[in-house]
């Protein structure tokens, strides 16, 4: 089923020049996937209305921008936009292309894996342990402290830390 | 020839000292009473009267006390005797040879404002880092902030600081269950790593310190075993409005005074002001946790004031708590606005009133009983001003009623003028009472104009002049708004009524008019009031009261203009409560500047918890740090998977509970995540910010 609306030829002029525009600006947005003929392929395609251009822009814009946040290096960014849209592309069925931008979001989620990993991609194998717990603390050695005793009183001779001069040394 | 180590007999020096203080306040209040009795139409003999002497001679003692020790601390500046400062201790050191061990910088914090904190915290490292010592230091962000939107704000600027290159060993932790509060903070703190550190270096929310003067506080601590706790005077700075200039500059100016008397008959009995020191963990951890208080209201429950009583009981441990007054590099923010500062005070009087059931403890030593005493008095003098003015109206009704006879039944060659007031001895008591109160301005302001480098710091001699009779003016108007506050404060407390624990305001809005006349119409109306009833009573009495009635009056105008920012932009542009800080700002503070005027980039479109569900990174960043997942009873299961559906719905804009409950479940977190990213709804992205053109994360 197609879901593209009968329009005037005046209106779909407009329509493939918009076309041609969203395909010039979602390739330039990936510039790696110039050399992909699997995405480069999409826009050509014939039965690629404008509806179904829109919303496998919103899903490159929803993958772009779910990337960005994660700061990767450019070639990491746009090796892996190229990797999970070209799934996509093949995945989608192209007569009804509303689930574009839940596809790709699921299948860049499921490439990134778990939070771990996520933040592992951001934060580099370095300062990834600081943010799981227990290794964003030092080792807990845990000590007591209770309350003072209200009643208590207490001459405890000062603590005298080892191989501590003093004013008196 | 052996040279005795610096302060090794303070504790003769200090009995000394206080003997010759408590004595010099003593006689003068024992003369200024007597005094008094002779003004008074019965000299004392009537209940009325009797109550105003004891009042009167509590309340002079009280600004007597105040003067000494403001002598005590100009001597020392200007003679810096021996004895006179904990830095002493160094003197002879060679501090190549004093080895720095592990110290922990503490910062606990609740809905703080996070840009500030961070600011903060970097400038210290920076400064830190600049010693070349930093590797001795690890910073602990302990966070209670109960605000949805402020946690995870803090989470995303620990993370964002961890990543850039050079980033300290910085540990945020924070705590679900915020049980006491503020010292239940710093115990958990103490019971997890305290065992890894010998030193914690306290800090509030708002503090800077130079990497030196950690340095030094350290260095001290090495140096002399048997201190405990070492405290540092913090300037306040930072701060534009009216009225935070104003306690800025009298901070700079009687600050230093007050600091170096305090320490000259404190000793080695010093205070502990909560942050800004540097603590001795290990005694710490074994005498310094505090019990609740027996009973539930006002004086009963958590100690709200702990710092005096954990120094207080360091010290009945056998440690000694210094304030180290002479130690430059120690900072922190006064409150904006005088309303402000009143809040804050409520929470404060509370605590100090808790002291009250402290005092008779075993063990405390003496200098600390009468530091509960000090405290109690800041806000206790209030209260008995008030009841001062109140017993000296009923006494002078007492008198316009009854007619006034010279020549008494028996017989004398002279008339008796005793029943009457004898108002040239009134104008002398008043005299002597204001140079109590005014000399300490008046040496503030010599020591300030006579340093010729801290004069240049407040824009000239003149400069110092001009503000310091401003400063002793607008003081002179704030003193019956603020004795009227205390008033109600302890009356509050001593009736059972909590303050509650808000967190301080630290941002510069302006009072609104409605708020200013809320808070101070009623107080401004009693004064009004008072000056009707004293002018039908005797209208020779209405000057005597005049200031007060004025301060009243005009308080909501005063509390209203001084919140103003632009009003404090004008004061420093025509050179008026300049401080050295802000006109010779050292490193420290110009990299703290740099740090809150960078600008963030780029700006978030959106803030704290839907940045949670939003943003892939503080997604899984928040999750990460969550405690391990429970299993919660099917109940609460229930309710949090209806309050999923509502949040993917709704947005972000949830009630705080709701958004903290979603917060708190990692495995609601990952789904809100996951549909939001996902939803195949055209208004979900919308309701979360995620509308296309704008940088999601």
């Amino acid at each position: 089923m197609s879901t593209q609306a009968p329009q005037s030829p005046a209106s779909r002029a407009t329509r493939d020049e918009q076309r041609h525009d969203d395909c010039d600006q979602l390739l330039a947005r990936l510039a790696a996937a110039e050399q992909d003929p699997g995405i480069t392929r999409l826009c050509e395609l014939p039965r690629m209305s404008s509806q179904a251009l829109q919303y496998w822009h919103k899903a490159v814009i929803a993958v772009d921008r779910y990337l960005s946040a994660l700061a990767l290096a450019p070639r990491a960014h746009e090796a892996l936009m190229a990797e999970v849209l070209e799934q996509v592309a093949a995945q989608i069925d192209w007569s009804l292309p509303d689930n574009a931008v839940a596809v790709a979001m699921h299948r860049l989620q499921q490439r990134l894996g778990d939070e771990a990993q996520r933040l592992r991609h951001w934060a580099g194998e370095t300062a990834d342990r600081h943010f799981r717990r227990g290794g964003s603390f030092p080792q807990i050695h845990r000590i007591g402290m209770k309350p003072a005793e209200y009643s208590d009183r207490e001459q405890a001779p000062a603590w005298r830390p080892a191989g501590l001069q003093t004013d008196a040394s | 020839m052996k040279v005795a180590a610096p302060l090794s007999h303070w504790k003769v020096v200090a009995t000394l000292r206080r003997l010759l203080l408590f004595t010099a306040t003593g006689a003068q209040t024992w003369f200024a009473t007597g005094y008094l009795l002779k003004i008074l139409p019965d000299h004392g003999s009537t209940l009325v009267e009797t109550l105003i002497t004891l009042l009167f001679a509590i309340l002079f003692g009280w600004i007597s006390l105040g003067f000494w020790t403001a002598v005590a601390g100009f001597f020392v500046l200007a003679l810096r005797p021996r004895n006179s400062s904990i830095t002493e201790v160094l003197r002879q050191r060679d501090r190549a040879q004093i080895e720095i061990p592990k110290t922990a910088i503490v910062m606990p914090i609740c809905n703080e404002d996070t840009g500030r904190v961070f600011a903060g915290l970097k400038a210290t490292w920076q400064s830190l880092v600049e010693t070349g010592q930093h590797h001795h230091f690890e910073l602990f962000i302990l966070s209670d902030s109960s605000d949805p939107d402020i946690w995870v704000e803090e989470e995303a600027a620990w993370a964002n600081w961890i990543r850039e290159p050079g980033a300290p060993k910085i540990h945020y932790r924070h705590r679900r269950a915020r049980i006491k509060r503020k010292t239940g903070n710093i115990a958990d703190f103490c019971r997890r790593w305290g065992a890894d550190f010998r030193y914690m270096i306290v800090f509030d929310a708002d503090s800077i310190m130079a990497g030196e003067t950690l340095l030094e506080m350290v260095r001290i601590m090495e140096s002399r075993r048997q201190i405990g706790i070492l405290q540092t005077a913090p300037l306040t700075v930072n701060k534009e409005s009216a009225y935070a200039r104003l306690q800025q500059f009298g901070n700079h100016v009687f600050g230093p005074l007050f600091t170096a008397g305090l320490n000259f008959w404190q000793m080695g009995d010093g205070y502990y002001w909560g942050h800004n020191a540097i603590i001795r963990l290990r005694p710490f951890i074994q005498h310094c946790g505090l019990k609740r208080l027996p009973g539930h209201s006002a004086m009963g429950g958590e100690i709200l004031s702990h710092d005096f009583v954990e120094a207080a009981y360091i010290r009945r441990a056998g440690y000694e708590v210094w304030l180290a007054w002479d130690l430059p590099g120690s900072y922190e923010e006064p409150p904006p606005t005088l309303l402000d500062e009143l809040k804050r005070d409520r929470r404060w009087s509370q605590g100090n009133l808790q002291h009250l059931r402290l005092l008779g403890q075993p063990g405390l030593t003496w200098t600390h009983r009468i530091m509960f005493l000090y405290g109690i008095m800041a806000y206790g003098s209030s209260l008995l001003w008030l009841l001062l003015l109140i017993l000296s109206t009923i006494n002078l009704a007492l008198h316009a009623h009854q007619p006034v006879s010279f020549f008494p039944d028996h017989f004398t060659l002279y008339p008796d003028w005793s029943p009457a007031w004898a108002m040239d001895r009134a104008l002398t008591l008043m005299a002597t009472t204001a140079t109590l109160l005014f000399t300490p301005k008046l040496l503030g302001m010599l020591v300030a104009m006579f340093r010729t480098s801290t004069a240049r710091g407040y824009g000239g001699r003149l400069n110092v002049i001009v503000s310091v009779v401003l400063e002793t003016l607008l003081s002179a108007l704030l003193a019956p708004v603020r004795m009227l506050y205390h008033s109600r404060y302890v009356v509050l407390t001593l009736l059972g009524r909590e303050a509650g624990w808000k967190t301080q305001q630290r941002d510069e809005a302006a009072t609104p008019w409605r708020e200013a006349l809320a808070q101070h119409g009623p107080g401004a109306l009693l004064g009004a009031l008072w000056a009707l009833i004293v002018y039908k009573l005797d209208p020779d009495y209405l000057p005597w009261i005049l200031p007060i009635v004025v301060a009243l009056v005009t308080a909501p105008l005063l509390s209203k203009l001084s919140s103003h920012v632009a009003v404090g932009r004008l004061l420093k542009r025509i050179g008026l409560f300049r401080i050295p800080a802000e006109t010779r700002p050292d490193a420290l503070l110009r990299a703290l500047r740099e740090h809150l005027e960078r600008p963030q980039k780029p700006r978030h479109p959106r803030f704290g918890f839907a940045r949670a569900v939003v943003d892939p990174v503080v997604n899984a960043l928040h999750i990460s740090l969550l405690p391990e997942a429970r299993n919660r009873p099917s109940q609460t299961r229930q309710a949090i998977d209806l309050l999923k559906f509502k949040a993917l719905k709704y947005g972000p804009a949830l009630p705080p509970d709701e958004r903290l409950a979603l917060l708190n479940d990692a495995e609601a977190l990952k789904w809100l995540h996951r549909e939001v990213w996902q939803s195949l709804h055209p208004g979900t992205p919308k309701v979360w910010g995620m509308e296309p053109g704008e940088p999601a994360c």
